[in-house]
């Protein structure tokens, strides 16, 4: 049969937290985070995503408008003359260190993959059967930013009775 | 003190050009590098002029941070080279395994431009001209 492994000890907080801290820390020039009552409605999201394997297996989301998500690499690189490629960097840049602080709060021995960064508008890439843990609506440059913390379904073999 | 040269160890350009930014603006020659190999290609072809700082990201595709910083160590001439982990790796036992290996210095990210100078200053690598 098939599970899903409650994230240990991650509450919403902890990750506003460690997303404040990042905002915090490179992103300063422009207004703090704060949380957001508005949905991500823009047609072209960005989305980049990076996993967690370990005790807890999951992933890590992060997604923004594309208008949003060129602010941000503007601002982390101090260059108005940014590619399509600075911009995914700068948001796998982000989602890396999203995920890594996540995955600091959860127990030890876990490792972190690289970040995947796509432009479709699609729902995150994540394994069929996963569950968010928790989600964030945070409001920044004048839109919404998502932050989503994703458990993957774990195949467990039946106990025999 | 004479050219102060680092190399920047990062697969993300966005973090190898924001400190390479906060590095030239301390007076330093700056190489990067996107992965371990690449950046032991780089001290290959330095020669005689080693850089005297690497900060080197832990998870990078081809040859990850830990790796690179165990093979610069095995090599005397690259003694010299001060190494500082610049990564999201944030838990205690990694932090244990990066300084067994021969990591001076480690700083994890996100980090401020204050602390990633003063994590320099314990290194005695922050040019005498950036504090006058």
């Amino acid at each position: 049969m098939s599970g899903v492994i409650s994230v240990p000890a991650l509450e919403l907080d902890d990750v506003r937290v460690v997303t404040s801290d990042v905002w915090t820390s490179f992103l300063a020039s422009h207004e703090p985070l704060e949380w957001s009552p508005a949905p991500l409605t823009e047609p072209e999201v960005m989305r980049a995503a990076v996993e967690i394997r370990g005790e807890w297996h999951g992933t890590v989301t992060l997604e923004m408008s594309s208008a949003a998500a060129r602010t941000a690499a503007r601002t982390m690189l101090t260059c108005d003359e940014l590619d399509h490629e600075d911009v995914l960097d700068a948001l796998g840049e982000l989602v890396n260190m999203i995920g890594g602080n996540v995955k600091s709060l959860l127990p030890s021995g876990s490792t972190l993959g690289l970040p995947m960064v796509s432009s479709t508008p699609v729902r995150p890439s994540v394994p069929a059967g996963s569950t968010e843990h928790c989600r964030l609506d945070l409001s920044w440059a004048g839109t919404t930013i998502v932050v989503r913390v994703w458990s993957h379904a774990t195949e467990k073999e039946d106990t025999p009775r | 003190m004479t050219t102060v040269r680092a190399l920047v160890i990062d697969d993300s350009r966005t973090m190898r050009s924001l400190l390479s930014r906060q590095l030239v603006a301390l007076g330093y020659e700056v190489l990067q590098a996107g992965h371990g190999e690449e950046a032991l290609e780089v001290l290959e072809r330095a020669g005689g002029e080693v850089p005297h700082l690497a900060t080197v990201d832990w998870n990078m595709p081809v040859m990850d941070g830990l790796t690179f910083v165990q093979k610069v160590r095995s090599r005397p001439e690259w003694r010299s080279i001060s190494l500082m982990m610049v990564t999201t790796e944030a838990e205690y036992d990694q932090i244990v395994r990066a300084l067994a290996a021969g990591a001076h210095e480690y700083l994890i990210k996100p980090f401020t431009q204050e602390a990633f100078i003063d994590k320099l200053d314990l290194l005695g690598l922050v040019p005498a001209k950036a504090l006058s």
